[in-house]
């Protein structure tokens, strides 16, 4: 960081930071939030804005393996950070775990909550490969679906750690 | 219409201080932005410059030394959570820490964002009140040092001036030999703003009284405080479920004289009542398992 923040005359923000593995150097509106960057900017429509004021998870994206809620993270906070969103889970044409439990659980209906609920997901399984359920609750619970019920859900996240924990020790 | 806002990014706390001295009247401080991003949305935001002091290495340091836990303004809810230091000294903060929003806001959240906002709600503040809190406050020019109850002066009200910042938050460590208790009513486990919470903090003598008590219960008076007539009230005797109803009835008349009869004191009363004899009986005659 070299002093651009202490310009405070320009209204556009120069921003540098990795999204989904990329490096990215984008200007931005000093209070535009990290939602709207990704959306309207850089055409990431996969997360969703639900609520706008941080009681949904819809939003939820990670940063420096974190979740947290885009709509609340004014885009000048991302300088600097590691994000990642619902875009960068699959890798090539194949799905991650994640992803091919919550199809197969039928963890999905209208689909608003599913990008969140499965960086909400990620953003455990990446620190604890072994969740207990109530590890699982605790860390979907900054998330509502109004369809599912959650069962499906807890359930998907359930498998895609058993498919991760497969991947990771082959034996 | 969302609020337009430069954003400074400040690299040390003398940074924002300088920034502070300079143009303080037309700045807020931005730390996790969960509050204040909100009140962008709707246009809430009147400053002209917002500084962000989240990653100021100086604001984001826990540290326990002779006889004193220090917490910078700047340390997020996750990180109470998860720190041993607070664990072993102030393991009440821990707990209403972890009840705060959601894990997606606590991990932004800031200690110091809860206090400055001063929502009556705020889940932290009754177990600092327990702990005698003091805030650490600084401008260009001054520093000053004072107890968090008279830091906060009403809902969404503090003292805090232009120009000046919360650093960090100085308590009284509180080890084993204290037993605590922290409750909390809302709609929902998570998600969901606390309607009442209650801190509680306490220890017997050798022969079973009470010679310490702290108790402070959230969102039932204009301004957060001690309940100290409650505690008077149970100190030096040996703790029984009338003496503890007792105690409670004197906090739910302290809420009304403090803050009168509204539609909700209906409601309020019995629930604030059933809040205090949870956390005073868990604290004193069931042993909880956090105890």
């Amino acid at each position: 960081m070299d002093g651009k923040y202490h310009d405070i005359n320009s209204r556009l923000l120069r921003i540098f930071f990795t999204l989904n593995g990329k490096t990215l150097e984008i200007e931005v509106k000093p209070w535009e939030t990290t939602l709207e960057v990704l959306r309207e900017q850089l055409g990431l429509k996969g997360t969703k804005e639900g609520c706008g004021i941080g009681e949904c998870g819809a939003c939820t994206i990670l940063v420096d393996g974190l979740a947290v809620d885009s709509c609340l993270m004014p885009a000048p906070k991302l300088d600097g950070r590691n994000v990642e969103t619902v875009e960068g889970l699959r890798q090539g044409e194949a799905l991650h775990p994640l992803q091919e439990a919550f199809l197969s659980k039928g963890a999905v209906q209208c689909g608003y909550c599913t990008p969140g609920m499965l960086m909400s997901a990620k953003a455990l399984l990446d620190r604890n490969p072994n969740p207990e359920r109530n590890e699982l609750v605790d860390a979907l619970s900054g998330n509502l679906c109004r369809c599912t019920g959650y069962v499906q859900i807890l359930e998907a996240a359930e498998e895609a750690a058993e498919t991760l924990g497969k991947i990771k020790q082959p034996s | 219409m969302r609020s337009r806002f430069e954003y400074i990014l400040p690299r040390s706390l003398k940074e924002v201080l300088d920034f502070l001295g300079d143009r303080g009247s037309q700045t807020s401080i931005i730390a996790g932005g969960t509050d204040l991003m909100i009140a962008a949305r709707n246009g809430g935001v009147a400053s002209r410059y917002v500084v962000d002091v989240s990653r100021l290495e100086e604001m984001r340091v826990i540290a326990v030394t002779e006889g004193a836990l220090s917490i910078g303004a700047a340390v997020t809810f996750t990180e109470i959570v998860n720190s041993p230091q607070i664990a072993q000294w102030a393991p009440i903060l821990a707990q209403a820490a972890g009840c705060v929003g959601s894990v997606q806001i606590r991990n932004v959240g800031t200690l110091g964002g809860n206090v400055a906002n001063a929502s009556p709600a705020a889940d932290s503040v009754p177990p600092m009140l327990v702990h005698r809190a003091r805030v650490q406050i600084q401008s260009a020019s001054s520093e000053r040092s004072e107890p968090l109850e008279e830091v906060i002066i009403g809902p969404y009200r503090t003292t805090l001036k232009p120009g000046e910042v919360i650093t960090r938050f100085i308590l009284e460590p509180l080890g084993h030999e204290y037993r605590w208790n922290f409750q909390r009513i809302a709609r929902r486990r998570a998600l969901s703003a606390a309607r009442m919470n209650a801190a509680v903090i306490g220890r017997l003598d050798s022969r079973g009284m009470v010679d310490e008590l702290r108790l402070s219960v959230g969102s039932i008076t204009p301004e957060p405080s001690r309940m100290t007539g409650a505690e008077e009230h149970l100190k030096g005797k040996i703790p029984d479920p009338l003496l503890i109803q007792e105690a409670a009835e004197k906090v739910s008349l302290e809420m009304v004289r403090r803050s009168g009869v509204r539609v909700s004191t209906e409601y309020k009363r019995p629930a604030v009542e059933g809040l205090v004899v949870k956390a005073l009986t868990e604290l004193f005659i069931k042993q909880s398992c956090n105890a």
